[in-house]
């Protein structure tokens, strides 16, 4: 591992996403500067994740190869990029156009009337207990960077990666025999609506380093701060931007996961133990970023934007595992039910449905897959 | 009633029975306490939690969707209960009913402790290790198949494993095929009953070689690697038509003469 492969997961899983995300938080028209940041980087990976479905699937399908499938997810995040661009260029043209020349607009969401003593005092408060929450959330992410968890499902996830990287090929090698093998079969065929593994060879590919040490040491220092950061966002809007609280609420999902093995099965084990496999992204990533979503839109009586982001988490979910297909559209239904209990708006709620439509489709020929 | 056992198995497997019960008491006090906080929290946690349960436990779905599309991990559908976030928003809330922040830290630590002792610390010796290299495999397993790949017999060669190695191989490089590997507990795709007759020899702590080789040859395996600290493996295979290749540590190496 180089400095340069360093490098490329820092631009790949922080810079690249933040900047996708300034098209979100513009969509969205989230004015809070942190919030907007985090924002941001969630959605920038969510929408690197759905590209990367909208683009595997039927290259898997058309027996591509890596290199092709590479060149394909790099053409779309291009047009990506260029589109935040488009976005950056015009908001900074209004503001120009205002004479406004800050980043983010100032806003007093989250501030509160106190006395100047008590402000004095919860700054401070605030402040620690943030440098705590930053500090438990680094030290998660340090210790699956740094130390070995062996899981064994990965002699299937990680071999298929080994052998796409080097053969060139997509699932079309036996994990473990290595004979050739037609996507359509066996336990591949489910793969074919879920193309995690094939995901990451292209990560591996474009940071040029070995899906083992991708899987098990570089990815799960991100992902984890990627987990934690839609769990902020939770927290900011559960708390109404009061960061003291957000920050409280951090220090205690952090000691819930750490002392949550009580099981394999947890969300605790799946976020700490193996969060690099498909599955345990769902868990930790897709179903709290879900979570999110709706307490946006739950909270507003008009159809709002918020929406538009659940179908692209449809994709996004669906890359990563076939629990993902078949949670999304379930979320999905609970909480249009709620929202329509909640604010009787039937456009609303239908809107909240249909966005688990490619979901859907792909859940047809998964449980085709299985049948 | 006995799809309703059957999923309140799946329950008591996800929380890990006893031992996940407090976690998840903890969790029905944060969520009742939510119910009596307003109408936000009852509209965001309270309601979908509760709809999640019921499509969990209802025995309809379970018998014609979970039974036969998620067959043994129908628990993974708990998942979408926000079980950890519930837990931690109650502990906020009530933390925050303090209003000096000195009062406040100590009631972070004493709902800190709370959730220390009645659950289970996820880094312990059985779930991290020291990693032995940046690949975060088994040392054995990344030697074993770099001293096969180094024998530059083909692009891609067969091979048999002990099965603390077998998950492993193939982590690192593809061009070691292995006769058999996860897939002899049940998992990814079946074996043929060859390839079976080979694994539970390989099993065994005096395995019959006459046996093993022969099958091994009919496969097409070149190398068989043993580790001769579980099984008791005579020195010289060649009466076989198996030879000595390498020996790596505990693990001795033989490779198909044909080949060699």
């Amino acid at each position: 591992m180089t400095y340069k492969t360093i490098l490329s997961m820092c631009v790949l899983f922080l810079l690249v996403p933040a900047w996708f995300g300034i098209f979100w938080i513009k969509i969205l028209n989230i004015r809070q500067s942190a919030q907007a940041v985090l924002t941001a980087w969630v959605l920038g990976i969510t929408e690197m994740l759905a590209l990367g479905q909208l683009a595997l699937v039927p290259l898997v399908a058309g027996k591509f190869t890596l290199t092709t499938a590479v060149m394909v997810i790099k053409v779309l995040f291009t047009l990506a990029a260029l589109l935040s661009f488009y976005t950056v260029l015009r908001v900074w043209g209004q503001r120009f156009d205002r004479g406004d020349v800050s980043v983010f607009s100032k806003t007093t969401v989250g501030k509160r009337q106190t006395t100047p003593g008590d402000k004095d005092a919860k700054k401070i408060g605030t402040i620690f207990f943030l440098l705590l929450a930053v500090a438990l959330i680094l030290l998660q992410a340090w210790i699956l960077a740094r130390y070995q968890h062996i899981d064994d499902d990965d002699a299937r996830f990680v071999s298929e990666e080994v052998s796409a990287v080097v053969h060139d090929t997509m699932l079309v090698d036996d994990p473990i025999e290595d004979a050739f093998m037609y996507w359509d079969v066996g336990e591949t065929r489910k793969e074919l609506a879920s193309p995690w593994t094939m995901y990451v060879a292209a990560c591996c590919r474009i940071v040029d380093t070995a899906p083992a040490i991708f899987s098990h040491t570089l990815f799960p220092f991100f992902m984890i701060l990627i987990c934690y950061g839609v769990y902020a966002l939770i927290g900011q809007t559960l708390f109404a931007g009061d960061w003291e609280k957000t920050a409280l609420f951090l220090i205690f999902l952090s000691a819930l996961h750490i002392w949550d093995y009580t099981s394999t099965h947890t969300l605790g084990s799946m976020l700490l133990l193996r969060i690099w496999q498909g599955k345990a992204s769902v868990a930790s990533f897709i179903v709290p970023l879900l979570f999110f979503l709706f307490f946006q839109i739950l909270r507003q009586r008009e159809t709002g934007r918020y929406p538009v982001v659940l179908y692209m988490v449809s994709f996004a979910g669906s890359l990563l595992s076939g629990i993902g297909i078949v949670i999304m559209p379930v979320l999905t239904a609970i909480y249009g039910i709620v929202d329509f209990c909640c604010h009787r708006n039937w456009k609303k709620t239908l809107l909240i449905w249909c966005s688990a439509a490619p979901c859907g489709l792909y859940l047809v020929y998964y449980l085709m897959g299985l049948a | 009633m006995a799809d309703f056992y059957a999923i309140w198995d799946n329950f008591k497997n996800f929380i890990g029975g006893r031992a996940g019960v407090l976690h998840v008491l903890l969790f029905g006090l944060a969520l009742l306490s939510c119910m009596f906080m307003g109408k936000k929290q009852r509209r965001t946690l309270v309601y979908p939690t509760v709809l999640v349960f019921l499509f969990f436990f209802n025995p309809l779905f379970y018998r014609y969707i979970g039974n036969k599309f998620l067959s043994g991990v129908y628990w993974r559908l708990l998942w979408m209960v926000p079980l950890n976030f519930v837990t931690a928003y109650g502990l906020v809330a009530l933390v925050c009913r303090f209003r000096r922040q000195a009062v406040r830290a100590a009631a972070v630590l004493a709902a800190a402790a709370c959730i220390i002792v009645t659950g289970k610390c996820i880094y312990n010796e059985q779930t991290f290790a020291k990693a032995d290299n940046l690949y975060k495999l088994p040392q054995a397993a990344i030697d074993v198949s770099d001293a096969m790949a180094a024998a530059g017999i083909d692009w891609k060669v067969r091979a048999v494993v002990p099965n603390e190695l077998f998950c492993y191989v193939r982590q690192y490089r593809c061009d070691v095929g292995l006769l058999y590997g996860r897939n002899a507990g049940g998992f990814i795709s079946d074996i043929s009953d060859e390839a079976k007759a080979v694994y539970n020899e390989m099993c065994r702590e005096t395995p019959d070689i006459g046996l093993l080789t022969d099958l091994c040859r009919q496969q097409e395996v070149v190398f068989i690697c043993f580790n001769t600290e579980m099984q008791q493996i005579p020195k010289d295979l060649s009466a076989y038509g198996y030879l000595p290749y390498r020996t790596i540590g505990e693990y001795s190496i033989f490779i198909w003469e044909e080949k060699a």
